[in-house]
């Protein structure tokens, strides 16, 4: 479990908000488009492509809320864990960012900053509480 | 500026360090260990700074650590620690390396690797969710750690591991009760080391005395070391303390201690041993505690054999501790730093100061500051300085000449180089930029032709690597010679070049040339195909 979630933290939680945290805080709005294109819709980035970062969250999800068995071990189902909700949740919140961004349309730039942050925190929490448990 | 090595299986922290800080000079990304190794091994010493990332989504085979019965498992544990199997690679190979971790201490020590932490020059980022900000931050504390060490005085420490060993040597030294031994041929800053880095390090209070044997006459070495009383000898008319005594609670420097003779030797032993002193023509012995120090550029080892030295007064000297200082020509990875180095105290002298301020008034250069830049490229101006450019040709000069004055003689060049360099073109017409002062390959040439060793510079053997990590070779052609004895040729000066960069390490030339250091034995077999005889590349090192 403490693996997975170590994974989620590296392949999630650092990518997803790897570009726009370079940025100064007064970055124009082209630049911070360009950063979070690449973070939230290239989030995970290798052989097969790009990998947005529903996907990304959609592959690790279904390891934790028992639908498949995590490597090794048995099914674990963590979906009332408060951490696991809040990543859940952030990334939710992600989702009108990803369709936006991928059509082109007007998008509150900063709030989807916001947002990716959040997301790398509850994966930093989400492994944390992993050491706890 | 930096010149750092980024270890990443992705171009992001590249594309973003290329951005957020373009003040450095960046390398790579480079994907694996192999080519980690490689432009390690074509940087030739220049990278300051290594930035590694920890997970490594590359092929199976590119890992460290992979086997052909892996199971994907497996695999994917080596990718996910992949870079701390590269950092430990990097430690083997360059232990003093600074490497910027790209990850936190937290998750190294989730990924099994505790020990780590005891791994000097290794440097995690405090959250790997990294920023410009936090980055920039801690390369420039890397640097400044590098910097202050390398600064401070009396001589140029630069980066390399001999040298920075002889560094921690010389600190514990200090501080001991023990003789310190300096071997090293002439300008190599044997006394500067004595008096400026041991003495103030060895918590004495009392003076630094220097004696110089091989200036001193023979007959008057003993009582200029020991002292003596009116009478003691034709021509003493008083009576003189001698230099233990100058020394006492303090720190004493004999240099050349090859030169004193068998009688005085005796002496010397018989005050290490006692702790006391007889001026000559005396009865009465003093009680001296001093710190010895000794220099020499002979072989003692051999001078015991041949029984001109006392073994009993080596073996006090401590020779197991003895510090052996580089000669300069093989300090080659430091010689561009050096040149900043050298630069230092020409910057502060009038007869510069003086040329300078002709120059900018001259040639309408406003502003101030004097910048330094050896290598191919030319910097940008900036805020009115004066650029000295130290060209590549002129740079494959300084780095094929022998030096056989060491850094006495490199220093003296470089102040001359700057100094002509500057004059030359006070009067000259300047049609382009006028902060830039090049020193030329020719004036070099001219300064080097008056070294007592000097050979004249062939170009082509001069000529070393290009940027790009390239160098020529070159191959004799006749009509009747074949395909393949011509590419024997060419591999030949190959293999030749890189034992010699690999200063003969059969296992570093494998991973290069086959990816293994396991091959080594197959590169030795091919050396001896080739005919080159190991023997006498060694003989090249020397």
């Amino acid at each position: 479990m403490r693996d997975h979630a170590a994974r989620i933290k590296h392949d999630l939680g650092k990518y997803v908000a790897f570009q726009v945290r370079w940025l100064d805080d007064d970055a124009d709005d082209e630049e911070l488009r360009e950063a979070l294109t690449a973070d939230l819709l290239a989030t995970r980035r290798g052989p097969e492509g790009q990998v947005d970062v529903l996907t990304v969250w959609a592959g690790f999800r279904a390891g934790l809320v028992g639908e498949q068995p995590l490597e090794g071990e048995l099914c674990v189902d963590w979906s009332d864990n408060e951490a696991f909700r809040a990543v859940d949740a952030a990334v939710e919140a992600l989702r009108p960012a990803v369709a936006s961004l991928r059509a082109g349309d007007a998008l509150d730039l900063r709030a989807a900053r916001g947002h990716a942050f959040a997301v790398a925190d509850a994966c930093k929490q989400l492994l944390a509480a992993t050491r706890d448990a | 500026m930096a010149d750092i090595l980024i270890i990443d299986d992705q171009d992001r922290y590249a594309e973003l360090c290329r951005r957020a800080m373009p003040e450095h000079r960046y390398r790579g990304p480079v994907r694996s260990w192999r080519e980690a190794a490689e432009s390690l091994g074509r940087a030739r010493g220049r990278v300051d700074l290594v930035l590694l990332d920890v997970h490594f989504d590359i092929p199976a085979e590119d890992l460290i650590g992979w086997e052909e019965e892996a199971s994907a498992k497996v695999v994917e544990r080596l990718q996910r620690t992949q870079g701390l199997l590269i950092l430990r690679e990097l430690r083997s190979r360059y232990p003093d390396l600074p490497v910027i971790l790209m990850t936190s201490r937290d998750d190294v020590r989730l990924e099994e690797a505790d020990d780590l932490d005891s791994i000097e020059f290794t440097y995690f980022l405090d959250d790997d969710y990294v920023d410009a900000r936090s980055l920039a931050a801690l390369i420039q504390g890397v640097e400044d750690q590098i910097g202050v060490r390398d600064a401070e005085g009396p001589i140029f420490w630069g980066r390399s591991l001999a040298m920075r060993r002889i560094r921690r040597r010389l600190e514990i030294l200090a501080q001991g009760r023990l003789p310190v031994v300096l071997f090293g041929p002439t300008g190599t800053g044997k006394s500067l080391l004595a008096r400026h880095f041991v003495h103030p390090r060895s918590g004495r209070t009392g003076s630094f005395v220097s004696v110089d044997l091989a200036t001193l006459p023979k007959e008057l070495v003993a009582a200029h070391l020991f002292g003596s009383v009116r009478g003691a000898y034709t021509g003493s008319v008083g009576d003189r303390t001698g230099a233990f005594e100058a020394a006492d609670g303090g720190t004493l420097f004999l240099d050349e201690i090859g030169n004193l003779s068998l009688e005085a030797q005796k002496m010397l032993l018989s005050v290490l041993q006692e702790g006391r002193v007889t001026r000559l023509g005396d009865l009465k012995e003093r009680p001296v505690d001093v710190k010895l120090i000794v220099a020499t550029n002979e072989d003692l080892k051999a001078r015991v054999r041949e029984g001109s030295f006392r073994a009993d007064l080596y073996m006090r000297l401590n020779p197991a501790a003895a510090v052996h200082l580089p000669a300069l020509r093989d300090r080659g990875h430091d010689l561009e730093r050096l040149i900043g180095h050298a630069m230092e105290r020409t910057l502060s002298s009038p007869a510069f100061l003086g040329l300078l301020a002709t120059y900018r008034s001259k040639h309408r250069v406003r502003g101030e500051g004097v910048r330094l830049h050896a290598g191919a490229d030319i910097p940008e101006p900036e805020d009115g300085a004066v650029l000295f450019l130290f060209p590549e040709r002129s740079m494959r000069l300084l780095r094929a000449h022998s030096w056989p004055g060491n850094l006495r003689e490199f220093a003296m060049t470089v102040e001359n180089a700057v100094l002509f360099a500057l004059s030359e073109l006070i009067d000259a017409p300047r049609t382009g930029r006028a902060d830039l002062i090049q020193v030329r390959p020719q004036l070099v040439r001219d300064l080097l032709s008056h070294s007592p060793e000097a050979e004249p510079v062939d170009e082509l053997d001069a000529e070393e690597e290009a940027p790009d990590g390239s160098w020529p070779v070159r191959v004799h052609l006749r009509p009747q010679d074949t395909l393949n004895k011509v590419a024997q040729d060419c591999e030949r000066q190959y293999f030749t070049r890189l034992y010699l960069r690999y200063q003969g390490d059969f296992a570093a030339m494998a991973q290069l040339l086959l990816g293994s250091e396991e091959h080594a034995r197959k590169v030795q077999l091919r050396f001896n195909q080739l005919g080159l005889k190991v023997r006498e590349l060694k003989e090249l090192l020397r």
